[in-house]
């Protein structure tokens, strides 16, 4: 227990010292105020685009600002986070791989399936607490504007949640077994094109991990969280089988 | 019973046979010198002692227990240098010191109190900087530290000083020297003089097979006879003995070995003609002699 939480702390210490926390928590915090900020400035924008008089190129009709176009908008933007996280943590193992900075901490008898552990866990309450934080600051900034027009936030928040833990065990997963940071990305961006091409089949959507990023209908009330469950399901059932997978591959690879 | 021993290891990278059946016999507290021209395969069969590369064939046991790949319980043992050590370089010597301390399960204390000791020992316990931007030197001395950090049985070494300067190597190479009163240490290089100057024993690594192991000075010995070497006062006297015996000269010296002419017949000979010598020295063999020999074979 000693060997995982000193390679925890290690973890820790190095997100912190590298600046990667910080980068990270920058760009969740900022998308996160962004959202209800471009919600609420976004009529006055289009009017002063549009609206300068008899002699304008387009006329822009909105509807009256909800706090559904501020989730709206955060759902849309907590998208670009998760890449930006995935972009940054793509090298955590393998950039170890390529320094040889691993084989010490190997060669000193610390089993790999803690390092496994305490890389796979800190990628994880990563991810938990910056979305968490993010969607916290949008839902204070959204509940000062707006007191309606919202459905199932939190449950869409919580689906969505999933959807990253999905990209991060698999960010995870690939690193285990492929030797380069460009290799990992790869991998992780080809999969999510695989499901997005796959979620194109009417037939195929509503079972597909793409489905819990669909946060839209939830929000409006056209679908109910009940529509997710299968989903859901399926997408925990991947975790799963990748998070066990990672084990015996990561055993197997050459460092 | 050796501290590291290895039999049979075969390793082949896709069709090259790197290793084909290594036997080798490390005793405890010998500096045992692991010799091999650049791409022999010192490396590899250091990875596998570690667990790091899978053997092909054939069986290594460290302390009694058996090596398996993948698995890294036998490492308790070991302490490791690689060639180039990296570490983290967020980290400073201390802090590193600490993490390796307690993946390897130490406590606190002892961790506190033999990190100051092997830095003092290593010449860093006034450096406070981060491990980002040192110099090889400096990190080759952080890696013996870590690697004698948890007192291990077997110290492995791989190139300790073929990436230093000539002070830097003969710093490391002391180093060693003196870690060998607590522990067993193998260390890989090509230099033959740093085997010269520190080891016990040696091996030699040639065509992926041990051509020759044993205790450095018994190997000088054994091969083959060193001969000795005659130096006379003048050419006249060396001339009339080479001629005498048929021996080849080179000015006012003569090399032979006990087969071409036993010493009494020559002491004789000298004796009988008044001829007092110069110098009469039995020839020690170099190491780098002997490693053409194997190599050559």
């Amino acid at each position: 227990m000693k060997g995982f939480s000193a390679f925890f702390r290690k973890e820790f210490t190095y997100q912190l010292r590298s600046g990667k926390l910080f980068g990270m928590a920058a760009v969740f915090i900022l998308f996160a105020i962004l959202s209800p900020a471009t919600a609420k400035l976004m009529p006055k924008l289009l009017d002063s685009l549009g609206g300068s008089g008899s002699g304008a190129a387009f006329t822009v009709t909105i509807g009256e600002v909800t706090a559904f176009h501020s989730w709206q908008q955060f759902f849309n933007n907590i998208s670009t986070s998760l890449i930006v996280f995935v972009l940054m943590q793509s090298g955590c193992f393998t950039n170890e791989y390529r320094s040889g900075t691993l084989v010490l901490a190997l060669t000193k008898g610390l089993s790999r399936v803690k390092v496994l552990a305490a890389k796979g866990l800190m990628l994880i309450l990563l991810w938990t607490g910056l979305y968490w934080v993010s969607f916290g600051i949008c839902c204070g900034y959204t509940g000062v504007y707006w007191q309606s027009g919202a459905e199932n936030v939190f449950t869409a928040a919580l689906y969505w949640w999933v959807y990253g833990l999905f990209f991060t065990v698999l960010t995870v997963f690939f690193s285990t077994f492929l030797n380069g940071m460009a290799g990992v990305l790869a991998a992780v961006g080809g999969t999510l094109v695989v499901y997005r091409l796959l979620s194109m089949i009417p037939k195929l959507a509503p079972y597909l991990p793409t489905k819990l990023s669909e946060a839209e209908p939830l929000l409006l009330g056209e679908a109910v969280p009940g529509d997710y469950v299968t989903a859901l399901m399926i997408t925990a059932a991947v975790i799963a089988a990748a998070a066990i997978a990672s084990k015996p591959l990561f055993d197997r690879k050459t460092i | 019973m050796g501290v590291l021993e290895i039999g049979g290891l075969v390793k082949r990278f896709g069709t090259k046979t790197v290793l084909d059946g290594v036997d080798l016999e490390v005793p405890e507290h010998s500096v045992f010198g692991f010799i091999g021209r650049n791409g022999a395969g010192k490396t590899t069969t250091m990875k596998m002692i570690l667990g790091l590369i899978r053997p092909d064939a054939g069986s290594i046991t460290v302390a009694g227990e058996t090596v398996r790949f993948g698995q890294t319980a036998t490492n308790r043992f070991i302490g490791y240098l690689p060639d180039v050590p990296e570490f983290y370089g967020f980290m400073n010597s201390r802090e590193y010191l600490r993490f390796c301390g307690e993946i390897t399960g130490m406590e606190d204390s002892e961790i506190r109190s033999r990190s100051e000791e092997l830095l003092t020992a290593v010449g860093l316990a006034e450096e406070k900087h981060r491990i980002k931007g040192w110099s090889r030197g400096m990190k080759q001395r952080l890696g013996i530290a870590q690697a004698l950090l948890g007192r291990p049985r077997l110290l492995i070494c791989d190139e300790p000083t073929s990436a230093l300067d000539p002070v830097g190597r003969r710093e490391i190479l002391e180093i060693l020297r003196s870690a060998r009163e607590e522990t067993t240490v193998l260390f890989s290089t090509h230099i033959l003089s740093d085997i010269e100057k520190i080891c016990t024993d040696a091996a030699f690594l040639e065509g992926g097979k041990v051509r020759l192991s044993g205790e450095l000075s018994e190997l000088r010995a054994g091969l083959a006879d060193g001969g000795y070497e005659l130096e006379l006062p003048s050419l006249r006297e060396a001339v009339l003995i080479s001629e005498h015996y048929k021996l080849p000269a080179e000015g006012t010296v003569l090399s032979f070995t006990e087969k071409q002419l036993s010493l009494p017949e020559l002491m004789r000979f000298m004796a009988d003609r008044g001829i007092r010598p110069v110098k009469l020295e039995r020839r020690e063999r170099s190491l780098d002699e002997l490693f053409q020999e194997v190599i050559s074979k």
